[in-house]
């Protein structure tokens, strides 16, 4: 039965290894759809808090406008050639489907648990910035501008470790039980939380782009007793320092920061498999997801210093990272002077003051079921590839999901949401580690097409040229480069991730070497024992000739 | 016929769908699609929402393997199993035809034992937007062997008014429909016999189509127009994983 066009989206798979002949299929995600996952996993509510927060605050002339387009440059060439990568292999289970195809099993099997181990920690981070970004600020606004202590006080009680905890782990075990039941309803989920996210930032840029500095500055004295100038001087006192203009060396230091929630734009490629007409949908959904947040997040940038300043920004930050509590709104409302919490001071009105949380809280619940169902994605590529059991890739007959692989994701989180909540886990140290694991997918590229000629050449990919070369050659060198020199920023700076090695990372080093040494032995392990069954597993990968 | 008599008998709603399933309803089929040369590729069936996980244990314990891919990649709306004795390999929809355009089969199990009602086989190759010559030859088939005429209760002719019903309520399964439903009459003179039959039930078809008032949703979705694409897209089947 012919149902469909001629072939057209996805590259001729030589030899047919992996291609059989069949009805055509419906796949679950159109364009918009990878769009909104990869927009999502930026999360633009991350970026801003964060930006708003460490930059002014940290990196004194530190422009986090300039910061956030500079890493939005290196990730749009980070996007291309994953694009490329996505129409080479259209597969789901994310990095793992490239390094398996092109390199050893045992270094593919590796580096995707320890990003599955990563993203499922970005996973609960998220879930404990809904918290304490989310709903402190909401909480210590609508009580501050209502007059209700009990409000205030709450904003105290969810951010503090217990609450952070609870509530986290209850809204990831909710992005589980939503995976569950399906990845349709899951689309169709975020389709709403998109429209939700994007009417009520659209509403934030008119306060920010309507509220002026002085009337902020009497909000400010209004709802927290905190006086404008003061603020600045008490952090002064206490060593902030802060720059007149732009420090461009700054500036290059801190793009690390949006280059955290902007890694998130090329994800998609976790659900390769999933996706219809992966040749536009990919393109757009990762290229657009980088330009379009990179731009947003920038906006806010130049929005918050102009409604704000960037002087009291860095301030005020820098006296609730010091935890002076007198020259920071802890101290009277409860709540961290995160973007959320300055922008409903604005507001200075309950109605806005909710519609801003709301935008921030469903920016943040993007990341969580995302990163999750990512992290199942690479699974079930084990489990098929019997790298694990295969009841890893279970599919539930009562609701028709990999309702293992959904639980493991979301226990794995939900033992993170407890370390970040009890324990504290620098914010960027891992991500050193996903940048050498993406990185090494961006270095294989600038080889892939003279080493896998016969699937380069296949692919749509092999189209594209720059002064003769292949665009995936080139695009994968720029990204190797920009990783590698994130890389470095990282790992030579403190307040964003510092050496892996130091010893206030032990907690991170521990989990990145545990991760490492538990995969490799449970790699020989289950190897052996398929063995004695008379499987080799390496079959499965030499199916794929590199020439 | 054995695989749906077999899940019938066990309870369960089962049709074959596609050209096996126009072989299967069609009396002169069979020898018509043989004359030009059109095996059966692969058998495709419909199962009832409900009784979707009874009929893969039903064909499991009958040595039918299902894939895994799939059923990771489609959560119980679609299944493919392989017999690895018999070499056959078995498409199962879930209580809708979901292709190109959709076609929904509630209310519609009754009207055959075996196959799905011979309007949504008709359906079935009307609504593919880059529609091959053997689905126009499939489509001309079943016009060719069954007379069109508005609901008389009679399961063998092609009940046009349900044909409009559906085709007023979704603008791009229209556009398709329509456009394809010409190039069956275009085709029609390669049948051997019968091609006038075709030409005029074509004729009927289109008169009724075109006779139905539109839905709300239709004429709104009518003033778009091309500038938006109007069907969805079919991938080729590969492993997702």
């Amino acid at each position: 039965m012919s149902t469909s066009t001629a072939p057209r989206a996805t590259a001729p798979t030589p030899g047919g290894v992996f291609s059989r002949s069949a009805s055509g299929l419906i796949r679950v995600a159109g364009s918009w759809d990878v769009f909104i996952f990869n927009v999502g996993l930026v999360s633009v509510g991350i970026a801003i808090a964060f930006n708003q927060y460490y930059g002014p605050s940290l990196y004194p002339g530190a422009a986090p406008a300039i910061s956030t387009l500079l890493a939005a440059l290196g990730m749009c060439f980070a996007a291309v050639t994953f694009y490329f990568w996505s129409t080479i292999f259209p597969r789901s289970g994310g990095v793992y489907v490239i390094l398996s195809r092109t390199t050893h099993s045992s270094l593919a099997f590796l580096f995707s648990l320890l990003e599955t181990v990563i993203l499922l920690y970005y996973g609960a981070l998220a879930a404990s910035l809904l918290v304490q970004v989310g709903l402190g600020s909401f909480f210590a606004t609508v009580g501050s501008i209502g007059g209700n202590d009990t409000l205030v006080g709450w904003a105290g009680d969810v951010t503090g470790p217990r609450g952070t905890f609870w509530i986290g782990t209850g809204v990831l075990l909710l992005a589980g039980l939503l995976l569950a039941t399906g990845t349709r309803r899951y689309f169709s989920v975020q389709r709403v939380v998109f429209v939700v996210a994007v009417v009520a930032t659209f509403v934030t840029l008119l306060v920010m782009l309507f509220g002026s500095r002085s009337s902020f500055q009497s909000h400010l004295t209004e709802l927290t007793g905190l006086k404008y100038d003061e603020v600045v001087s008490t952090a002064k006192d206490n060593g902030f320092v802060s720059s007149s203009g732009i420090d461009w060396g700054e500036t290059f230091k801190f793009l690390v920061w949006p280059l955290l929630p902007l890694l998130g734009a090329i994800q998609s490629i976790g659900i390769g498999g999933e996706i219809k007409k992966v040749r536009t949908a990919q393109l757009f959904g990762m290229l657009g997801a980088v330009i379009a947040t990179g731009l947003l997040i920038a906006l806010f940038a130049v929005l918050s210093n102009k409604a704000f300043g960037q002087t009291f920004q860095g301030a005020v930050a820098f006296n609730s990272l010091s935890g002076i509590a007198d020259g920071s709104t802890e101290g009277s409302i409860g709540a961290a002077p995160y973007f959320t919490t300055l922008a409903g001071i604005l507001a200075n009105n309950s109605f806005l003051a909710v519609i801003i949380m709301a935008a921030f809280v469903a920016w943040f619940w993007f990341w969580i079921p995302a990163e999750i169902a990512y992290t199942t994605r690479s699974m079930i590529a084990w489990s098929f590839d019997r790298l694990v059991p295969s009841q890893m890739g279970y599919v539930s007959r009562r609701f028709h999901t990999p309702v293992v692989a959904i639980a493991i994701g979301t226990a794995g989180s939900i033992v993170f949401m407890w370390l970040i909540a009890f324990h504290g886990i620098a914010l960027l140290t891992l991500i050193e580690a996903l940048l050498v694991i993406w990185g090494t997918a961006m270095a294989l590229a600038v080889v892939f097409p003279w080493l896998g000629k016969r699937y380069f050449n296949a692919s749509p990919a092999q189209a594209y040229r720059f002064l003769g070369l292949p665009l995936m050659s080139v695009t994968g060198a720029v990204t190797t480069v920009f990783f590698a020199i994130a890389f470095v920023l990282l790992w030579t700076d403190d307040n964003a991730a510092g050496a892996l090695f130091d010893k206030a990372h032990r907690t991170e080093l521990w989990i990145i070497v545990g991760t490492l040494v538990a995969g490799l032995a449970w790699y020989i392990g289950n190897k052996l024992y398929r063995r004695s069954q008379g499987v080799d597993i390496e079959l499965a990968f030499r199916q794929i000739p590199i020439e | 016929m054995a695989l749906v008599a077999g899940s019938t008998a066990a309870g369960l709603t089962v049709r074959i769908v596609g050209s096996t399933g126009i072989r299967l309803h069609c009396a002169d089929a069979s020898a018509t699609m043989d004359a030009v040369e059109r095996p059966a590729k692969d058998i495709d069936i419909v199962v009832r929402h409900g009784d979707r996980g009874a009929l893969r244990d039903w064909l499991e314990q009958r040595g039918w393997v299902v894939d895994r891919d799939l059923l990771v990649a489609m959560e119980g709306e679609r299944y493919a199993f392989h017999h690895p004795e018999a070499g056959l390999d078995l498409d199962v929809f879930v209580d809708k035809l979901e292709f190109c355009h959709t076609i929904p089969l509630d209310g519609r199990w009754e009207h055959h034992a075996t196959t799905i009602p011979i309007e949504d086989l008709l359906l079935q190759k009307l609504q593919v937007h880059d529609i091959t010559p053997s689905d126009v030859l499939d489509a001309a088939i079943v016009l060719a062997t069954h007379d069109v005429a508005p609901d008389q209760g009679d399961d063998e002719v092609i009940d046009c008014g349900y044909v409009a019903a559906l085709l007023a309520r979704d603008w791009g399964f229209h556009r398709d429909a329509t456009e394809n439903l010409e190039r069956v009459r275009d085709m029609a003179g390669a049948l051997a016999d019968g091609a006038q039959r075709v030409q005029d039930r074509a004729v009927k078809l289109r008169a009724a189509i075109d006779d139905k008032d539109k839905s709300r949703g239709w004429r709104m979705r009518a003033r778009v127009g091309e500038r938006m694409q109007w069907w969805d897209d079919v991938s080729d089947r590969e492993d997702t994983y």
